[in-house]
């Protein structure tokens, strides 16, 4: 089954931003493509890319070189936060997706310390 | 100013109103998804735009002209029918288009058909349904104009060719220029919108940005669209 994401799309592009600077694909200080180059990478409206690039830079994820480019902060505080709240996300997710189908977070907990095991 | 004004635009066929009462602002700088049902009127408003028919009432303005030889100039259209003739090679269309509109490159044009691995020497005749709509959107995507209009531009083309559109389609994004895209293949281009234009019964039931209509309803604009035109 297919379900779209509904989400607004800077919102999504915001996300993918983060999880190719967090794997390592736009290490830190790397320089990031054009907003053309990155709106026909992840086949987006050039005007939405805008959008998250000015919300990632008003986190100091990004930051601008006049005439340069973008580039990927060089402040490893700002990227172990962003990889924090990033997972504190995906695990509440989680946890909303295993209560839905009937399973409570004590018990979703015991299902992963069991797995480790 | 707005890049395209439709006043109260109004088309009748025959006493059947396609279009009723059209009020819409396309800015520069846009691209815009004209979406509605089989008849709802997208390509009446298209070809109102382009000239192509004429208003029963109301007016539509491009870059502050009414639909004529200066709007034509910067109109660059995709129909939704082909009106190429078959016995006539792709390349001879090039040379047409070259021709007839200043605003096109004629590089551009064969850099694109051999990135779609079109034959320029082939005439129309030998050429698939999908290629010759390929070869169309190549014609149309080569020029600089200031306002695109495609109507169904993805509706005949395989997925990998439809990804090759969109791309050049954000690729060829300017400022200065506008896209309008009629289509009922919401899900494949929703991304790359802007805002999108719900159209019923040739009236506007809805034109926001696809964002705005993300957050508010909390639906892309494809599950919005099918939430709306249920049948």
């Amino acid at each position: 089954m297919y379900i779209p994401d509904s989400r607004p799309v800077y919102v999504q592009l915001i996300d993918r931003i983060y999880t190719m600077v967090l794997s390592g694909q736009y290490p830190p200080g790397a320089k990031l493509p054009t907003v053309r180059e990155l709106a026909e990478l992840m086949q987006a409206n050039p005007n939405t890319v805008q959008k998250a690039l000015y919300y990632l830079e008003e986190q100091k994820l990004i930051y601008t070189q006049r005439t340069v480019g973008k580039f990927i902060t060089e402040d490893k505080d700002v990227i172990e936060r962003a990889r924090g709240s990033l997972a504190r996300a995906y695990i509440i997710e989680f946890f909303q997706k295993m209560y839905m189908i009937g399973i409570d977070v004590p018990e979703a907990k015991k299902m992963i310390s069991e797995k480790e095991d | 100013m707005a890049l395209i004004e439709y006043r109260k635009l109004t088309k009748l066929y025959k006493n059947v109103p396609a279009l009723n009462g059209i009020d819409l602002d396309i800015p520069a700088g846009r691209i815009v998804g004209l979406l509605g049902p089989n008849g709802s009127g997208k390509t009446t408003l298209i070809k109102l735009t382009v000239g192509l028919l004429t208003p029963t009432a109301g007016t539509v303005m491009i870059d502050g002209f009414a639909p004529g030889p200066q709007t034509k100039a910067i109109t660059a259209y995709l129909p939704e029918r082909s009106y190429m003739s078959e016995w006539m090679t792709v390349s001879a269309f090039v040379s047409y288009f070259a021709d007839f509109y200043s605003d096109f490159d004629k590089n551009k044009a064969y850099e694109m058909l051999s990135r779609l691995g079109i034959d320029p020497k082939r005439t129309l005749k030998t050429l698939s349904k999908g290629t010759k709509e390929k070869v169309q959107l190549v014609l149309v995507m080569s020029r600089a104009a200031k306002v695109y209009f495609l109507d169904e531009p993805i509706a005949g083309v395989d997925p990998a060719a439809r990804d090759y559109i969109l791309n050049t389609i954000i690729r060829n994004y300017s400022e200065n220029a506008s896209v309008v895209i009629s289509t009922h293949l919401i899900s494949d281009i929703e991304n790359v919108l802007d805002d999108a234009v719900f159209l019923r019964n040739g009236q506007v039931i809805l034109a926001d940005s696809a964002d705005n209509i993300r957050e508010k309803s909390g639906k892309s604009v494809d599950m919005l669209f099918r939430e709306v035109f249920r049948c």
